[in-house]
């Protein structure tokens, strides 16, 4: 066996040198991410609001199944894959290109920044995650030595800023509330002004309504803007890209700065945890795995049940969430809720992987999971040419369950396509042009080819 | 973290000549040649000394930022002959914007340094971990300087940031080097003009919307759209004494209030500054590894060298400054409409050519000052200011926000612009003074032992 003597000592190591159950894992939840994309890459946010405002069909039900069961948790689990496959890498000493792990590694981020910013301001997909996860992954490179429970107590704290923030976020938005309704409780005091017919306010008075009113509006649906939206997306690429950039920027900025961040960094702190204690690499028992799976599931899913209420309550009703909670309940929860739930899925994933039952589906995911990088990007182009305008412009067209019509086709065909080109050659296309670009020589493509260097280390 | 007594340094050679150098009985697996802060006598000299220079004189563009009004800039520029008006004009064509760039370049130059003069052992953390370390320490510092001293122009932040993109690159050829500083010049310019060709069709709009208006036509909605948006624009030239009111009284409160006042400008600056405004800063830090390589800050070059670099960074470097300081930047604060009107590029695109040249420009006269050997008294305490600029930068942090703000002295709003300037010469004098006194007693600044025992999860020797 073509094993390499660091990772030997560690791990279970195939052929390819690769950890298969991590690229199942990861196919796993590369195609369940799509699961939630679909919906940001064909309805608007608002029509997506809608469903749970309006009666509650078919449409409303398949939406919550999904919030409850998937979203955040496969988004979770690749995060976490993430964090595990930083160790991997830095595992590796010198290679033939003379360069250290510790540089090629940084190299590898900077091209993956690089990526990301094509994936959202060329492709245009707004709510990319290469562009962060490249930048989570230099910051983290130092953590890598730490053991296991630090790490999994470092997950913890930063779990727990994550829902810190989300409460402070809240507790600014009921401050306004609560300012409001001093300046309501002063109007109805006193004698409105003769001419104006309204109560003379300070300026800061003003201010305070104002400022409380507006939010409220925001948070209300406003048929013209969707409308707006719908046919700015249905338009030619230069309209889109307009249309989309000061998006794109907030959600690189802002929105990283403020929550992305936490939440991708607990997320790969503890893949790192759960790296190291041989989770990912089926080394555990399988009553361990068991445990885990019911554990995680039973105490995820009663979470996400439980908080359902809150986060209903908040589209439904925003002024009612605000004025009667005393935290945002879902917020708060959501970063341990989707950890317990993602570990449970991964576990299940696991255990029925060892029970030997459908073969042939393993190794698709296995080998989805090992391209997934060009499977990602894949989704994005196919998305993207499918709903938005210079494309098929099905944006806003689809009902919801029809979307997932969509979603169905792509997985059969990311999983046949990866199958094959594995088959073939050593990487997926864009692995190899990752790779290439992060060691600054063009890689070995076919199969067949004899390379000078160790077995086809993880880079991913 | 272990204390460990300390050993004698064993790397002799200075670090002038062979940086890499290992002494005679060299044992790889020592802790004793593990990497560690670098010795005092195997510092560069002469970039502790620029540093120094560098870190005084940013003081002089910050102080406006500590202690006044934004708003009443519109005042200083509208009234030429006055005191405040000299001292606006000399800043702003000397100095603005040069010794934030001499510090980028150093910062680029010593973070190579960093990686120069260790050794990489077989076990235990790479170099490259020990780097970014220092980083993740320097960024969490500039945090603490903006959320926690209130500095709203902390830059630890962002060099931190920006240094962790470096390290792939220290080894680059020092001609991509300057074609990337290029680049990242050329991403500037671009969005700038992409921002000012946009502000251009505002005011076009606006300009037009006017016009129907006034012939009791209709505009279309683009160009109301437009008015619209350069009216908000234009307003935030106007006075607006209740805005001022409100920043005088919030900058004078308690601690509490200003924190809170001070939140929403620090996370704007830390996520689109840092996402819009960072190539400023990789541009110069990568010229400052390839000055640093053709030995400009090492004091290598000859004299003549200096003497045209001086010749050509004040030569040129002056008169645009005159043209961009004073011309355009009064015009844009006080006839903003017509600014626009005129201009077809918008004149701050010669900002970042104009800090190299000036920043040369003062490195070369100091250089050739510390050759001549005219104050070899004031040369040292700059060296000293320099060795120390961690802590030092700090302090003027902690000295001028408890100067200015409400739960200090409150002096905020209070002094004329030139007025500020004496506050300046203060902590120049206090930390010209200082910094040899502590360095004479001990082998680093207290935040430098900081960071330094931090990087290294190690408490470091203090004492000389």
């Amino acid at each position: 066996m073509n094993t390499s003597p660091t990772e030997s000592v560690v791990l279970p190591v195939a052929q390819t040198g690769r950890i298969p159950t991590i690229d199942i894992l990861r196919g796993v939840a590369l195609l369940g991410i799509l699961l939630m994309n679909i919906q940001v890459f064909g309805l608007t946010e608002a029509s997506l609001q809608q469903l749970v405002r309006g009666p509650h069909g078919g449409n409303y039900w398949l939406q919550t199944i999904i919030h409850t069961l998937f979203e955040n948790k496969m988004r979770a689990l690749f995060s976490m894959l993430f964090g595990a496959g930083i160790i991997l890498f830095l595992a590796k000493s010198r290679n033939s290109s003379g360069m250290a792990a510790p540089e090629l590694f940084i190299r590898r981020q900077m091209w993956l920044i690089v990526f990301g910013l094509v994936n959202a301001l060329v492709l245009l997909w707004h709510y990319d995650i290469l562009f962060h996860y490249g930048i989570v992954g230099i910051l983290l490179f130092p953590f890598k030595r730490l053991s296991a429970q630090t790490l999994l107590v470092c997950a913890v704290v930063v779990g727990l800023i994550y829902s810190g923030k989300n409460y402070w976020n809240f507790a600014e938005q009921k401050q306004k509330y609560e300012k409001y309704q001093t300046v309501v409780a002063f109007e109805k005091k006193h004698k409105p002004d003769k001419k104006t017919k309204k109560v003379k306010l300070t300026d800061d008075q003003k201010d305070d309504k104002s400022a409380w009113e507006g939010l409220v509006k925001g948070k209300k649906y406003d048929k013209k803007a969707d409308k707006a939206e719908v046919v700015a997306m249905r338009s030619d690429y230069g309209t889109v890209w307009n249309h989309q950039l000061p998006r794109i920027q907030n959600i690189e900025s802002a929105f990283f700065y403020q929550f992305g961040l936490w939440d991708i960094v607990s997320m790969m702190l503890l893949g790192m945890a759960l790296f190291k204690w041989g989770f990912f690499s089926n080394q555990l028992t399988t009553g361990q795995y068991g445990l885990l799976a019911v554990g995680g599931l039973l105490i995820g899913q009663l979470l996400a049940w439980f908080t359902l209420p809150a986060h209903e309550l908040k589209i439904t009703d925003f002024a009612k969430f605000i004025s009667t909670s005393i935290v945002p309940l879902d917020e708060v929860v959501m970063p341990f809720e989707r950890a317990f739930s993602a570990i449970g899925w991964a576990s299940l994933v696991l255990l029925l992987y060892r029970s030997g039952i459908g073969g042939w589906l393993w190794k698709g995911l296995g080998a989805v999971g090992q391209m997934a990088f060009t499977n990602y990007l894949m989704q994005s182009v196919f998305c993207t040419l499918f709903f938005y305008g210079y494309g098929f412009g099905y944006f806003g067209d689809l009902k919801l369950y029809q979307l997932y019509f969509v979603v169905a086709e792509i997985w059969l065909l990311q999983l046949v396509f990866s199958v094959f080109w594995l088959q073939n050659f050593r990487f997926g296309p864009l692995e190899w042009l990752w790779r290439s670009l992060t060691y600054g020589e063009r890689q070995p493509m076919s199969i067949s080819s004899p390379t000078a260097q160790q077995p086809t280390p993880a880079l991913f | 973290m272990e204390t460990k007594s300390t050993s004698p340094i064993t790397a002799y050679e200075s670090a002038a000549e062979g940086i890499d150098t290992l002494p005679l009985d060299y044992n790889p697996d020592t802790t004793e040649n593990a990497p560690k802060p670098v010795a005092k006598a195997d510092r560069i000299q002469t970039i502790d000394l620029i540093r120094g220079l560098a870190l005084l004189g940013i003081l002089m563009m910050n102080v406006p930022g500590f202690g006044f009004l934004g708003s009443a800039f519109r005042t200083v520029v509208s009234k030429p002959g006055t005191a405040d008006y000299y001292a606006f004009t000399l800043i702003g064509t000397a100095f603005e914007g040069t010794m934030r760039a001499l510090f980028s370049m150093l910062f680029g130059a010593g973070m190579v340094l960093f990686t120069m003069n260790k050794q990489e052992l077989e076990h235990g953390p790479t170099v490259a971990e020990y780097y970014y370390r220092r980083l993740l320490w320097l960024v969490l510092f500039g945090v603490i300087n903006a959320y926690v001293l209130l500095w709203q122009g902390d830059i630890l932040f962002y060099y931190g940031l920006c240094g962790m993109l470096l390290y792939p690159f220290r080894r680059t050829k020092s001609v991509w080097l300057i074609a990337l500083a290029v680049v990242c010049m050329g991403i500037n310019i671009f969005r700038t003009e992409l921002w000012y060709s946009e502000l251009r069709d505002n005011r076009a709009g606006y300009l037009t919307a006017v016009q129907l208006e006034k012939a009791k036509k209709k505009p279309t909605e683009k160009q109301k759209e437009a008015k619209i948006a350069w009216e908000n624009f234009e307003k935030g030239f106007k006075p607006d004494p209740k805005k001022d009111a409100k920043e005088l009284k919030a900058m004078r409160g308690d601690y509490g209030t200003v924190f809170t006042h001070m939140i929403p400008r620090n996370s704007g600056s830390e996520t689109y500054g840092m996402y819009f405004g960072s190539w400023d800063m990789l541009l110069m830090m990568f010229i400052g590894i390839v000055l640093l390589r053709w030995g400009f800050f090492s004091n290598k070059l000859p004299t003549s060298t200096y003497v045209t670099t001086l010749l050509v960074g004040y030569g040129l470097g002056l008169p645009i400054s005159y043209f961009y300081a004073v011309d355009a930047q009064v015009n844009w604060m006080l006839h903003i409409g017509s600014t626009v009107d005129n201009y077809r590029t918008v004149p701050f695109q010669l900002y970042d050519i104009r800090r190299v040249l000036l920043a040369l420009g003062h490195a070369s006269l100091l250089l050739l000052i510390y050759r001549s050997q005219l104050v070899p008294w004031l040369m040292r305490a700059l060296t000293a200011v320099g060795q120390m600029a961690f802590t030092n930068y700090l302090m003027q942090s902690i000295i001028c926000s408890l100067i200015f703000y409400g739960y200090g002295l409150g002096y905020y709003g209070k002094l004329p612009f030139h007025q500020l300037y004496y506050v300046v010469f203060g902590v120049w004098i206090f930390q010209l003074i200082i910094s040899p006194i502590w360095l004479q007693y001990f082998r680093f600044g207290p935040f430098e032992w900081l960071w330094r025992s931090l990087t290294y999860w190690k408490r470091q020797p203090m004492i000389r």
